[in-house]
């Protein structure tokens, strides 16, 4: 009985004009943000692995120099984008595309995409996520808002339940009915984008595979609990005219309204600094030291145990180049700051995302909205964990040069001169990818609303079928 | 009569529990965007103090600095020496380019979240002095505001659309249309007398919330301009407002049920507000791709290199380029300085090829937006509420330029004192050109939000008109 309910709901469906019209045009956006997508994620790709190799060869050719002055040229590291970028591009347009790592400071990305895109990007950007997230829905409330409502109305719901169908079989057939209608749109889609997917991971490192299953999960969940809330909705309502209104503003309010309500009300609760503050609060906690010990300080410790260590009671008699350790020891003090201050700013965007998450329970697109940047790689998150690493990578080869000066100086200063021999031994910056289940951890509440509201909407799709007035 | 109909619209209105939930809906909203707005500017408006503190603090201590070096004192270090013109230039003295808030700039957030209202100006070459951003969230800036422009482009469209998609489908199917018309009125007197009274309910609402929004906000009406802006800004709103009503009713008069019309308008919106303007956007990119910004710093580091190895050699045709920077007698080409500033504006010329590509394909993303934003009046009302807010696009890259401006006349005044190697002393720390924003004119700003304003306003009237030719063969019964 359910499967025969749920073929002629599909049969209804497909037969529908309305159908027809909306479910091509999603069909024709999805292709298209696919298509699109792919082929500028080809091109970033394309140049973001000719920099890497340039910016490679301009570190090795920058001529002879002090090791010092070589770690003030700097390299400069790209962020990559990743694999699964060309679906969802989440904050991408927005993160800038490169750090200047050098001695001495941890700097601030540059090149924020966005700014040299158009005005209309402001507008939310056609990807496949977003069709996924924000059409997808409607079409369904489009394709079930009639479904019990509409049979009441005219008619053929109390001739149907006079047969003797049961009341629950009539809803599982309907929602079957409209799972089979929106598969008939996604499985093309999802057969191209995992074509796609197949020829870009050649190598499954980052957990290509994982991600993608995961992806699909997040939205078979998110748009499971659409077809329970409308079916629900439908199932209640006096008329189909009153579901249909009711269910566009719930769409409102959930892929319109929350995602903006929700970031203001998290830059309100987690404030983000000024750069001016950030770089004030920066300088002045370096030059005050941590706990009182400054960098004077800081030195002179470091400097007694230096002198214990070899012996001796005066830099002149150490067997090192002393300079070139006072780099480092510089280095070292610095860092603490850059260490907390970041973690200090960037623990507050984490906070504000979180805060979005546990939006989530409320309104399902801000957790699927998560979770699908995340799997996709496209978060904050992810840039933090580039970021971190670009910064780990500054430090070891800002080490690695002042090392050489402390161990091959002598008694030489500014005169020590290095070349290509020494740029090219410096260590490689080779960026780890997190894998899918890192992607996951940060998202434990978005996880829970998703899992929450398919279950929830089909619990009351379930008792509002049960309770069904012909 | 066609009071009368107004009046019984009215009463129905009053008398339906949709009117009192919207109303609560979009008073509750309007206030939410308005206290979102008023935290924004006031976040930039102490960011903007900030930085006038900061930079009037460092000139100060500059100048205690030159004077105690020049009572006999000794400089913290060659590094660290306000005498030397280049490091005054540079650090020392750097100056602030602010961009001044609109009088109605919490209205809408617009650009100002992704684009610098301020930029630092120091003798570096424009791509570095452009390349800084303010901190903040890409998560933030993905999502975008919850502003009063948000609200009008987005929210109030659906408000007019909930009040009016079964303007006569309603009446029609509860039997009343057919009962209405055997009384001495017209179908089309009939429809226009319910469409205005839903248009002076809906309007009244938006400019009694659109004023206490303001209020809220923080918007300060005395300020110069402020209260026109307002009158313009509601009367984007109110244009805007009637295409959306002439929609419902066209889609009205077709005659079909409540239900598809409901579904119809809904796609309507989808279309006009959602899909055209990110669709545009998303055509704009393919058509003008930008190219990565990655491939203009490989560019500079290239340029950098050989710019530096030919060092001493690029003097002669520097001072060739710039007669008006050439000091009198020689110039040391073994000063650091010197040479690093000659270096630059030689990379900057090296570069000059890839920059301008940059701008073209930037220039040609925005003429695409230019030629489709026709295609949608939610793109059309989005940037007239920017421009009135002075959020707008065009309003930043003013506001570039005029910085641009500045950071030469700020080059022109330090580095003929840098290769002259001149001691920078106190007295001429108050000579510095300092920067004020010339604004781009009301012509410029009117001309852009009326052009806006009529081209809504055309689509409205086609829409009214095919509506009342539809109307004609309005089938009543069925």
């Amino acid at each position: 009985m359910v499967m025969r309910i749920a073929r002629k709901e599909l049969l209804e469906m497909t037969r529908d004009g309305r159908f027809r019209v909306a479910g091509g045009v999603v069909l024709l956006l999805l292709l298209t943000a696919l298509g699109l997508g792919w082929s500028r994620h080809a091109d970033v790709t394309a140049a973001h692995e000719t920099a890497v190799a340039q910016e490679r060869e301009i570190w090795e050719a920058q001529g002879e120099k002090s090791p010092h002055s070589a770690s003030h040229y700097g390299v400069y590291a790209f962020k990559p984008t990743g694999r699964l970028a060309f679906f969802d591009t989440g904050t991408e347009a927005y993160t800038g595309v490169t750090v200047w790592l050098e001695s001495h400071k941890q700097n601030q990305f540059l090149y924020r995409p966005a700014r040299d895109g158009n005005t209309l990007q402001r507008f939310g950007e056609l990807t496949a996520a977003t069709v996924l997230q924000l059409l997808m829905p409607l079409l369904i409330i489009l394709l079930a808002f009639s479904a019990f409502a509409g049979e009441r109305e005219s008619g053929t719901l109390r001739q149907v339940l006079s047969l003797g169908v049961r009341r629950r079989d009539l809803a599982i057939g309907k929602a079957l009915g409209v799972a089979g209608a929106l598969a008939l749109l996604l499985v093309p889609a999802v057969l191209l984008g995992a074509a796609a997917l197949t020829a870009a991971t050649a190598d499954s490192e980052s957990g290509g595979l994982m991600r993608t299953l995961l992806l699909a999960g997040a939205y078979l969940l998110y748009l499971g609990a659409f077809v329970g809330v409308t079916l629900a909705v439908s199932a209640r309502a006096p008329s189909a005219r009153f579901a249909l209104v009711g269910l566009l503003g719930f769409w409102v309010f959930v892929c319109l309204a929350a995602p903006r309500a929700a970031t203001d009300l998290a830059k309100a609760y987690y404030p983000t600094p000024s750069a001016q503050e950030f770089a004030a609060a920066l300088a002045d906690e370096k030059e005050a030291g941590i706990d009182g010990v400054d960098y004077e300080d800081f030195l002179e410790a470091r400097k007694q145990e230096l002198l214990a260590e070899y012996g001796v009671d005066d830099v002149e008699a150490l067997p090192i180049n002393y300079g070139g350790w006072r780099f480092e020891v510089s280095e070292e003090y610095g860092n603490q700051f850059f260490d907390l201050h970041y973690s200090r700013l960037w623990d507050q965007f984490e906070a504000q995302d979180r805060f979005r998450q546990r939006v989530g329970f409320a309104a399902p697109l801000l957790a699927v909205r998560s979770l699908s940047m995340s799997l996709a790689g496209s978060d904050f998150a992810h840039f933090r964990w580039f970021a971190e690493q670009a910064e780990q990578y500054r430090r070891r080869l800002v080490a690695f040069l002042n090392n050489d000066m402390r161990d091959n100086a002598g008694a030489a200063a500014f005169s020590y001169r290095q070349d290509r021999r020494l740029w090219r031994q410096a260590p490689v910056f080779a960026y780890d990818a997190p894998d899918a289940l890192w992607a996951l951890s940060g998202q434990s509440e978005a996880v829970a609303a998703l899992v929450l509201w398919p279950v929830l909407s089909a619990f009351l799709a379930w008792g509002a079928a049960a309770r069904l007035k012909p | 009569m066609l009071f009368r109909v107004m009046r019984n619209e009215w009463r129905g209105l009053a008398a339906d529990r949709t009117l009192w939930a919207v109303t609560i809906l979009l008073a509750a909203v309007m206030l939410f965007a308005a206290s979102n707005g008023a935290r924004w500017s006031a976040l930039q408006q102490a960011r903007h103090g900030e930085l006038v503190a900061e930079e009037s603090e460092r000139l100060e201590e500059t100048r205690a600095e030159l004077l105690r070096i020049a009572g006999g004192g000794s400089p913290r270090s060659r590094f660290n020496d306000p005498r030397n013109p280049a490091q005054v230039g540079q650090s020392f003295a750097a100056g602030y380019a602010l961009l001044p808030l609109a009088p109605l700039a919490p209205l809408s957030v617009g650009q100002s979240d992704l684009l610098p209202a301020h930029y630092k100006i120091t003798l570096e070459s424009r791509e570095a002095l452009f390349s800084g951003d303010e901190l903040e969230n890409p998560t933030n800036l993905l999502a975008g505001s919850f502003d009063v422009a948000f609200v009008v482009v987005f929210l109030y469209p659906l408000v007019i659309l909930a009040l009016g998609y079964n303007l006569l489908s309603g009446e029609k199917e509860s039997g009343t249309l057919v009962l209405t018309l055997a009384q001495p009125i017209s179908l089309s007197r009939f429809a226009a007398a319910k469409i205005l009274a839903h248009v002076v309910v809906v309007l009244g609402l938006t400019a009694a919330l659109m004023l206490a929004a303001a209020v809220a906000a923080g918007v300060d009406l005395g300020a110069p301009g402020a209260f026109s802006s307002l009158a313009s800004y509601f009367g984007v709103t109110a244009v805007y407002g009637l295409f959306w009503f002439s929609l419902a009713l066209l889609v009205n008069a077709f005659g079909r049920a409540s239900a598809t019309n409901a579904a119809t308008l809904a796609g309507a919106w989808l279309t006009l507000a959602l899909i055209i303007p990110s669709a545009t956007a998303l055509i704009a990119a393919t058509l003008y791709p930008v190219p990565s910004r990655v491939e203009m710093i490989q560019a500079v580091r290239v340029a950098g290199r050989e710019a530096s190895e030919r060092g001493s050699q690029l003097f002669g045709a520097y001072f060739a380029d710039h007669p008006e920077l050439a000091p009198e007698g020689e110039v040391d080409p073994g000063d650091y300085y010197s040479r690093r500033f000659v270096v630059e504006d030689e990379v900057s010329k090296q570069i000059a090829p890839l920059t301008e590509r940059f701008e073209a394909q930037i220039r040609g993303q925005q003429s695409v937006v230019e030629k489709f934003r026709y295609l949608s009046p939610a793109v059309l009302a989005q940037q007239a509420l920017n421009d009135l807010s002075g959020t707008g696009y065009a309003r930043f890259d003013h506001f570039r330029s005029e910085v641009g401006r500045y950071a030469d006349e700020w080059k022109a005044h330090f580095l003929p004192q840098v290769f002259r190697k001149t001691v920078f002393t106190a007295e001429a720390l108050g000579e510095l050109p300092r920067f004020s924003y010339r604004s781009e004119g009301a012509g410029a700003i009117a001309g852009r939000v009326g052009g806006a304003a009529l081209m809504i306003l055309l689509s409205a009237v086609l829409l009214l008109g095919a509506a009342t030719s539809a109307l004609r063969r309005y089938p009543l019964t069925g």
